[in-house]
């Protein structure tokens, strides 16, 4: 597992911990924590559909925040199911921006076993750090 | 903080003084039996005492019996905010608005329904959108989206899929004012439009209950609710607002914690990220909230029309077969209500988190044929633990006529999952006389009983702090897991 579970935060929610080498890293795995919070056989997910975009935001704790989002707008509003392809993130404190491409299909329920629904990402306990030389991202997503 | 900073006031409330924590403006009270108040995750008294520091709270930041931690807010989280002065926030709220419960009666008994629980189950899980990516019963153009979101259960029943009753048998009648799709952003519309009409997942359910022998404590009142007496068969429907509210809740949850600074506001929590209610930025997100509590109201209209279909076409053979809205209720909003404050009424803004609003008898708005009992209180417990109907007291008004909403959790889904194993539950709980069908057995295992409070201890504690007053057990029979 890319991730890990913070335990000690919420009852009701899920709370993940993601580390990487660079931001593009942490926004990769933190994408496919995601998934694999929804999705069981996440790994059985054909990158056959693929979606391009542009988000910004003031910090890389907002920017992730952001980032986190779109794959859930688009799990909702198109019944797609994405992770991240390729990831760049630009800018500095005030101006971040993130590339990106997701890939992925569309909901089968006769092939995708689910886990539960994460209805949005909140920003209780949002934090993206670097500890070590190592970049760390923590949320919490609501079921 | 620490929960040692706990003061017990009396056998069912304990208060954390104001004067605990920086910032804090009223006192925290969490109302629960001393054992319910011990088996509290710690985060439960950071983040109820956090809620005592929003802007404008008056009185106190309550915990129900069954809170436990969420984000922002406590699940169970209630304040009352003074709207000249104070705010609104969307974590207090949640993601899920208008989350909720409604109750159906009908007039089956289990004798009637037993022998044909699998077919009844089966159907409902055939009929019923339920699960990650499910599409609703109805998908809306843009232009009735917007017509829905303003007529919430009215809009249901001008489109054939309601009746009068059902308007009537509502929180706010299914349609609260003040929603206003301008505020409404593209992104909620394309999030939400095609799911109008579907269960979702986690905690949401399709359960069908009865009123068995023993567990009808108020024989009057219940019948007044539709319970016609022993064996009564029951349907409750547990769902909100759909990727609608969620897309709703994260628009302004950015757009409110991005002005922070300019409101001069420092809050311990980002999520309880705020904007003074009468800003321009607070009215939009109140527009857009309702518009949300109204999707939620029209969701769950739309299941019951559905159950109802179902139920005609397996039990239609019974002379006179009825199917009705008990009522409907609430359970993430922030509603502006008139409470008694220092002797005088007052609107406040009472926010509700995973909370039942609980109106007494004698209040205006309640629907008429329930005023002089008080407003039917829902209680959705576990799956396997059973649900509870309560009626709403005088003696609820030091929490803003409030009560509580559910079982509460007592262990995290991880921990569920780790413990309990979804094949091996449907199993057993068939074995129990519980037959079940599930999109996810993942999630199954996370909703087990065992990840629960003790629903009797929570009801039996929100009585004794005078938060509502017992009617009836019910006990799960079916159940459709999202």
């Amino acid at each position: 597992m890319d991730y890990e579970l913070i335990e000690d935060i919420t009852f009701a929610d899920v709370a993940v911990r993601v580390k990487g080498d660079t931001p593009e890293e942490v926004f990769i795995k933190g994408g496919s924590a995601l998934l694999s919070e929804m999705v069981e056989n996440r790994g059985e997910i054909s990158p056959v559909v693929k979606k391009s975009g542009e988000i910004k935001g003031e910090s890389l704790e907002l920017l992730y925040f952001e980032f986190l989002n779109e794959i859930l707008f688009f799990k909702d509003a198109e019944g797609l199911l994405l992770l991240p392809e390729k990831i760049r993130v630009t800018g500095s404190p005030g101006d971040y921006r993130c590339l990106f491409t997701l890939a992925g299909e569309r909901i089968d329920m006769d092939r995708h076993r689910f886990r539960v629904d994460v209805k949005g990402v909140t920003m209780h306990g949002l934090k993206f750090y670097i500890e070590n030389e190592t970049y760390i991202a923590e949320s919490v997503f609501d079921v | 903080m620490r929960s040692d900073l706990v003061k017990k006031i009396d056998d069912y409330t304990f208060e954390i003084p104001a004067g605990a924590k920086k910032g804090m403006n009223v006192p925290a009270r969490i109302y629960a039996s001393e054992s319910l108040l011990n088996d509290m995750d710690e985060a439960v008294f950071t983040q109820i005492t956090n809620v005592a520091t929003l802007p404008g709270i008056i009185g106190e930041a309550a915990c129900m019996p069954d809170g436990h931690s969420g984000y922002g807010f406590p699940i169970g989280g209630v304040a009352a905010i003074d709207p000249d002065v104070g705010v609104i926030s969307p974590g207090g709220i949640g993601f899920d608005i208008n989350c909720g419960v409604r109750l159906l009666s009908t007039n089956l008994t289990y004798d009637e329904v037993h022998p044909k629980m699998k077919e009844l189950v089966d159907a409902l899980f055939r009929g019923v959108p339920s699960g990650v990516g499910s599409h609703g019963i109805v998908s809306l153009s843009p232009g009735k989206f917007d017509e829905a979101m303003i007529g919430g259960v009215e809009w249901a029943i001008k489109n054939g899929y309601g009746e009068k009753s059902d308007f009537d048998c509502c929180e706010e009648n299914g349609k609260i004012s003040g929603a206003d799709p301008a505020s409404v952003s593209k992104k909620a519309r394309e999030r939400g439009a095609h799911q109008v009409g579907s269960l979702g997942s986690g905690n949401h359910y399709l359960e069908i209950q009865v009123a068995r022998k023993g567990n009808i404590y108020d024989r009057e009142t219940a019948a007044l609710f539709g319970i016609e007496g022993e064996n009564s068969i029951v349907i409750m429907i547990h769902t909100g607002s759909r990727g609608f509210g969620h897309q709703i809740a994260t628009d302004y949850l950015r757009s409110f914690s991005s002005l922070q600074n300019s409101f001069g506001y420092t809050l311990p929590d980002r999520e309880l990220a705020c904007a003074p209610f009468h800003s321009e930025e607070g009215q939009m997100y109140f527009s857009a909230m309702n518009c949300a509590i109204n999707i939620a109201f029209l969701n769950r209209q739309l299941i019951k029309h559905r159950v109802k279909e179902i139920l005609f076409d397996i039990f239609g053979s019974k002379k006179g077969l009825r199917v009705e809205t008990v009522y409907d209720v609430c359970h993430n909003t922030a509603k502006l209500e008139k409470h008694r404050i220092d002797g005088a009424m007052k609107e406040v803004l009472i926010h509700r988190k995973g909370a039942t609003r609980a109106f007494p008898p004698g209040s205006k708005d309640i629907p008429e044929k329930y005023r002089q009992a008080g407003q039917p209180v829902l209680i959705g417990g576990s799956m396997e633990s059973g649900s509870y109907i309560m009626c709403g007291t005088e003696s609820a008004e030091r929490t803003f006529f409030t009560t509580v909403h559910g079982s509460g959790r007592v262990m995290s889904r991880h921990q569920a999952k780790s413990r309990f194993n979804g094949r091996e539950l449907q199993r057993s709980m068939e074995s129990r006389g519980i037959y079940i069908r599930t999109a996810s057995y993942s999630g199954l295992a996370e909703e087990a009983g065992g990840a629960y409070k003790d629903v009797d201890e929570v009801v039996a504690s929100a009585e004794k702090s005078g938060l509502g007053r017992v009617v009836a057990k019910l006990t799960p029979l079916g159940n459709i897991k999202g």
